[in-house]
This record gives C-alpha cells, structure tokens and sequence, in this order.
C-alpha cells in the first residue's frame, strides 16, 4: 500500500464515521429523555403540579387521575409528569430546572424511596448511559458541579459530548441487549418484563439484606448528610422560584415495607430525614403504606397501572386537603 | 463446485481478516483500493462500537 | 538423565524476589484479586548456569559447558506457601519439564486456602511458561543459538503474545526481531485489519454468544427445553473459537504493527474432517508445542501402536490440565485423547483416506469431527458433575 492509498482509506474511515456520528445524532433526537423534555417544553405556562422524580414517579404519578380528582373538587388544574426513569437526583435538578426556567410550576411533588435523597451521586464516564446520557448535553456543567468526577472521567465526559455516537452509545448497545435477552430467552420459560426491563433485575436496586439496609440508615444518620447535593440544589432552585415542594414517600411493595421498613433504624432515619427535609422549606409526605396490595405492583418497586392510579388519586386528595384554597387556584 | 465455492469464501474472508495478503481473485481487485480499505474499517469500527456495550450495566432497558 | 540436568538444580532459598505489578486474572485464576496489589515473581535464576548463556555471544567457552535455560519459576502465594513448598515446586517445574506448577497449585488451592486468601499469577504466566521451557529444551539440544539478553528478553517479554499465545519459537522470532519487515505501510494496513477483526469476532459474536453459553449451569440446564441444549453447546464451540481466533488476530495484528510475524493459531479448524487435522488448525501453536515437547520425547509415532495410543492420550491429558484446574479439564483432554486414538486405529484399519472421495463422504467426515468436538466442550465449559447433568438431560430428557 502507499502512502497515498493509506491516506485515502483513514479518510473515507473517518468520513463514513463521521455520517454515522451524524445519524446517530439524529436518531437520539427521540430518545427518553429529549421526549420528556419536549414533553415539559409543550405544557402550557402555568404547571400547577409537577411530578419529578425516578421510574417510581414515572410509573406511579398518573397525572390524567390527579386532574380528574382536582376537577372534581371543583378545582381543575394542569399536572404533569417529569418523573424519567433510570435517572438519579442530579437528573431530577436538570429535569426541574428545564420546567422552572420555562413554565410557572406551583407545587413540585418529588417522589423518593430508602435513602435516595442521601444518596450521594458520584459519577463515572461510563456510568453515563441510557438517560444518564441526558448529562452529555442538558446543562453539562451540573454535572460537571455535582458528579464528583475524576480527572480522567472529566476529560472523557468533555470528550463525549463532542459525538453524538459516545453519548447515545447506552441507547445502541441497549438495542444489543435487546437481542442478547430475546436469544436468552428461547427454549426457556417466559420472563416476565415491564416497560423498564425484567421485574427480577429492580431486585438488585433494593438492598442485599435488612442488616445492610440498617447500616446504611446508620452511617447516613451519623454523616448528618441526609440531602444530597442535587437535592439541595433542587429544593434551593424551587424556593427561590416560591415553588411549594411536597416530598413523597413512594408506595412500597408490601414485601418491600415488611422488610425493610419496620426495622428500628429505618423509623429513625425516617424521622430525621423528615426533619432535614422540611428545614429546607419542603412538606414531607409518607405515601409508603398507601398501597398494601402485591397486585398493584409490577415488580418490588413500581407500582402498576392501577396503583398508581389509586395511589396518584390520593395523592390529590392529599393535596387539595393541605391547600384548601387550591393547590393553587388556576386563572 | 461446493467444494470451490467454500475455498472461495474462504480465500475472501481471509482477505477481509487480514489473514492472506493476496487477493484471492482477479474479478475482485476492486478490493485492493483505499475506498474498500476505508469502508471495510468504518464497518469494523462501527460493528465493534455497537457490541461493545457490557450487559452487567443494563438494569432498566427503557431507553 | 541429560548431562547438566541435574547439575543445574538448587535447593531453593528466596532469592532474587522480583516484584511486578500484579493484573488481574479472573478467568484463569477463577478467584477474585485484590487489584494494586503488587505479585512477586520469584525469578530462580541459576546465575552460575544462566548468566554465562545470556553473555554467551561474548563467546565465553566455560558458558558452552553449561545447561542451557535451566530456569525456574517459582510463584510468592502471600505469605501462606513456605520455602520447603516453594522448593517442590520449583524442581517439578525444572526436571519435569512441566508448567504444572501452577496448575498444581490450582488443583489443591481450594483445601489450602479455602477461606478466600487471594491468590496472584502473573498474567500469561501458562503461555511464557511453555516459551521458557522451549528455549531451554531447544537450547539444550543445540536447535537454536542463544541470542543476546535484548534479543531474549524481547522474545519473553514480547508484549503481543504475552497474555495468551501464539506460543512462539525462539530459532523464528530471533530473524524477525534482527530483521523485521521494513513495509511499515502494508505492515500497518495488515496489522489495523487484523486487530480490528479480532475485536469485531470478539464483541460481534463470542460475546453476542454468552446469551446462551450462561444458560450452561444447572438451574438452567434443568428449566430448559431439551432442545436447546444442542444449541448451547454449539454456541460455547463458537464462542471460543471466535473469542480465542480474535484474540489471537489481535495478538497477530499488534506483532504486525511492529514489522514482525508471529506464527498463525487458527486455521478454520472447525471446517477439518477428522480430529487429527482439528488438532493441526486449532490453537496451532499450542499444538506444535505440545507434539514437540510432549508427545515425541515420549516415543511419539516411533513406537509400537499401544504406546502410540498412550503417549496420544498423556499429551492430551497435559493439554487438558494446562488449559485449566478442574477435573473437566482433565476429562476433556482425555476426550480428545480418545478421539485421536481412535481416529488412528481407524486410519490403520481402513488406511488413509483418498484424495478424491465424493462429497458425501467429506460431509460426513466433516460433521462426525464437528460433533464429537462441540460434544467435549461440555466438559471444557462445565463442572464434571453439571456437563454429566447436561449429556443426561440431553440424552434421556
């Protein structure tokens, strides 16, 4: 080959790469997170409730029935959902501060579960993919702020936010996995699976043990930190806007309260997280027991079609009793 | 013929890997030139980006 | 016993402790490893024997008397193993010719440290094992020249074919490394293509493969459907041939880069029509290895048949234990014993076959070496007791 040759083939390489890069880019113009942006940018100007939060608030805040409850006490209102799934707290501030920055939101609900809000978010390069990917290209310095990356993480996340292909790698090799599981799948019984993946996989986000979950209670309650950075963040973003935020204590699977919380240190921490959450100028609500039917589940930890209707119409009654006069009164 | 025609693809593939510096047959001198070299390594590049993902990762899949 | 042989060994005390960072090992060492934690390399290094063959191009006469290569490798296992232990080891890797050393080790580490101390190999340490014991025996018996210490220590240490083969030759290397290709263009072309065709067999289709081959346990062998076993087990054969083929390309490839060809490790094996000529296209090098070290020391064909057939079914019972520490392993090497056996009676009784044989027979011959080969994989990718679970399951439901 001469040198000409070789010039020729590297640049046709990195011209057909760089098409590829570009379709890339185009095809992630629809992935999760861009819809539920796009979703937040077509409300109208005012949002009177918005739901933000992780795949608990996406499955279980159903804001078609918190409409129909406020109408039928007479207040109709607008709700909408911002909850994105597979996403955490610094996710949830960039998600916020999209609706903030754009619409009048009056009351914020953020749902939670364990110890979410203490969950601190240090990040890796490649933890970012699927809707962590969002990070890439939503107010990139947030995370710059708050994933609490190191020097080589950093350069590789400034570096990936210049290819569509290296963001959007999670959506491509999440294709991958698609196939992997359907050829896992044959000649073995039906798994079952829900919107977000396989029911059996949500088991790994719950804690190996009660003894793990009551020492992670424990060191939380001894660090005092029991909001995290994003979250006070979120919760500083929305009082300075005079946004009320109601934080939810998300409906529990009945197997997951027996287990985890009636343990000693849960009720503690619970009270102390409680505590830190309403010094920040938040109302704490514990929706945990709202549900004791397993049915209304579909999987440990998200709530089902009907339970999150059931558990989003108590929501609202919650609601409008806390606020007599309206969550707020709609114009 | 079958016979022939393995060795074919054989000969092709080991030309496409790498293998064999020859090509295996005259008809298909089009794939001494940079445009296949190009082509063939974005393909590679492209196939090995899209498999390279670790499936310990993918708890949700919603994406 | 070879004059010098013996004169070579030393009882062993701790000496020249090398320290090199230790890699992570998962797969063969099947234990987790504390990452960072420095693995000491004990290189036994008889200076009296050794160091005059290094310097031997400076044409030292006393060097030439001595035994050439007489190199140990003895491993620090954390505090546990003691010298006398060490020791062992150590003569059983030098007069037996045997990486077992290692493999040894494997075999017992569970009764000896079971409560999980972690254990450290250097990574590679099956492949650079057989290249030291080349270089000593091809020494030894005058098939190739020293070189300097560079020249050496370039061929161990070759970086390329350092983690798993191709297990290479010192008399091939040497010419290369003095004189490597100087068409650094065509070189490069060769050489990208080739690593990026290893990594496209490795994640395009050895890893897309695992999608089945992690259904080879029990649970799941039990749950299934009896027909899809066949189908995991052709999946294991070609999830290994892509994953070892491309590493092996990429192995190739790198070497490439640097002007130098390493000698080829697979060669469409799957497409042969009997196991002797598997053997010849899978993992080549290995087998050269293997057939030059084991197998003709032993008497190889020059004996009569029912010595044939064992030194046929020792050199694959080695093959088996080097690939890994398990009972499987030793089944499975056995397996293959028996199949080069057999196909050896069988050639003695019915002769070669001829030139010009019509197809079906070739397909035939090709689909007989395919199956009874993707059959002993169960042994390789399994437990004993769950690839006895799984032919059970395949064959009475």
């Amino acid at each position: 080959m001469t040198r000409r040759t070789v010039l020729i083939a590297s640049a046709l390489s990195v011209l057909i790469l760089v098409a590829a890069n570009l379709l890339v880019g185009r095809a992630a113009s629809n992935s999760v997170p861009r819809q539920r942006m796009r979703t937040i940018d077509s409300a109208g100007p005012v949002i009177d409730v918005l739901g933000i939060g992780n795949s608990l608030m996406a499955t279980g805040f159903d804001p078609d029935t918190v409409e129909r409850t406020f109408r039928a006490s007479g207040r109709p209102i607008i709700a909408l959902n911002a909850g994105l799934g597979a996403t955490n707290p610094l996710e949830h501030l960039i998600l916020a501060r999209h609706a903030l920055r754009q619409h009048s939101v009056k009351q914020l609900i953020y749902g939670f579960f364990d110890q979410q809000l203490s969950d601190d978010v240090p990040l890796k390069n490649s933890d970012l993919i699927g809707n962590h990917a969002m990070l890439y290209y939503a107010e990139p310095q947030l995370a710059v702020r708050y994933a609490q990356f190191s020097w080589m993480d950093l350069v590789a996340f400034q570096t990936y936010r210049c290819c569509a292909m290296f963001q959007e790698r999670g959506n491509i090799w999440a294709k991958v996995e698609k196939m992997r599981r359907a050829m896992a799948s044959v000649g073995m019984p039906r798994q079952a699976t829900n919107q977000f993946g396989r029911p059996e996989d949500f088991d790994l986000l719950e804690f190996v043990s009660p003894e793990e979950f009551s020492k992670r209670c424990r060191d939380v309650m001894r660090a005092g930190t029991f909001l995290s950075p994003p979250i006070q963040g979120l919760f500083q973003e929305a009082n300075a806007k005079g946004v009320k935020i109601t934080v939810v204590e998300m409906p529990m699977h009945p197997w997951h309260v027996k287990t985890f919380y009636d343990l000693p240190a849960w009720e503690e921490f619970r009270r102390l997280n409680r505590q830190a959450v309403e010094r920040s100028g938040a109302a704490y609500l514990d929706a945990s027991h709202w549900i004791p039917e397993e049915t209304k589940f579909q999987d440990h930890i998200h709530l089902g079609p009907s339970g999150a209707a059931q558990f989003s119409r108590m929501l609202a009654e919650r609601l409008i009793q806390a606020a007599p006069s309206g969550v707020t009164a709609r114009r | 013929m079958m016979l022939q025609l393995l060795e074919k693809i054989k000969s092709i593939l080991e030309y496409l890997g790498g293998v064999s510096e020859d090509l295996p047959l005259e008809s298909l001198r089009w794939m001494r030139g940079p445009l296949w070299w190009g082509t063939w390594w974005a393909v590679l590049i492209l196939s090995i980006v899209a498999f390279s993902g670790q499936s310990s990762k993918f708890i949700y899949i919603d994406f | 016993m070879r004059p010098g042989l013996r004169a070579g060994r030393r009882p062993s005390d701790l000496q020249h402790l090398r320290l090199l960072p230790a890699v992570p090992l998962p797969g063969r060492a099947g234990i987790s490893i504390r990452a960072r934690i420095p693995a000491a390399l004990d290189l036994r290094i008889i200076w009296r024997r050794f160091l005059p063959l290094l310097f031997a191009h400076s044409g030292r006469r006393r060097a030439r008397r001595f035994l050439p290569g007489n190199f140990r490798v003895g491993i620090h296992l954390q505090p546990a193993l003691s010298k006398r232990f060490l020791a062992l080891l150590d003569w059983s890797c030098a007069e037996h010719r045997l990486p077992g050393g290692f493999q040894i080790l494997e075999f017992f580490h569970g009764p000896l440290f079971r409560g999980g101390r972690a254990k450290f190999l250097p990574l590679g340490i099956s492949f650079f094992t057989f290249e030291f014991i080349h270089y000593a025996v091809d020494r030894y018996e005058g098939k190739t020249e020293a070189g300097s210490a560079a020249e050496y220590l370039s061929f161990i240490l070759y970086f390329p074919t350092m983690v798993a083969g191709p297990i290479k030759r010192y008399q091939d290397f040497l010419p290369k490394v003095r004189n490597p290709s100087k068409d650094t263009l065509e070189n490069w072309r060769i050489g990208c293509t080739r690593i990026l065709t290893g990594l496209a067999k490795k994640f395009c289709v050895a890893d897309v493969m695992t999608a089945f081959t992690n259904h080879l346990n029990k649970a799941d062998i039990l749950t299934a459907q009896r027909w899809v076993l066949p189908l995991w087990l052709l999946a294991y054969g070609m999830k290994i041939y892509f994953d070892f083929s491309g590493y092996s390309d990429i192995a190739i490839g790198s070497a490439r880069l640097f002007g130098i060809r390493v000698p080829e490790n697979f060669d469409w094996p799957y497409f042969q029509v009997n196991i002797a000529e598997f053997w010849r296209h899978w993992h080549i090098s290995l087998t050269r290895w293997l057939i030059d070290y084991v197998f003709i020391p032993l008497g190889g064909s020059r004996v009569a048949n029912s010595r044939i057939w064992a030194n046929l079914m020792v050199t694959m019972l080695v093959s088996g234990v080097w690939h890994g520490a398990g009972l499987n392993f030793v089944v499975w090497g056995a397996w293959h014993g028996a199949l080069l056996v057999v196909h050896r009676i069988w050639i003695q009784l019915r002769g070669p076959a001829p030139p010009d044989r019509g197809f079906i027979r070739l397909a035939a011959s090709w689909a007989g070496t395919f199956l009874w080969v993707n059959l002993g994989w169960a042994f390789f990718s399994m437990d004993l007791s769950t690839a006895l679970l799984f032919f059970r399951r395949l064959v009475g439901g």
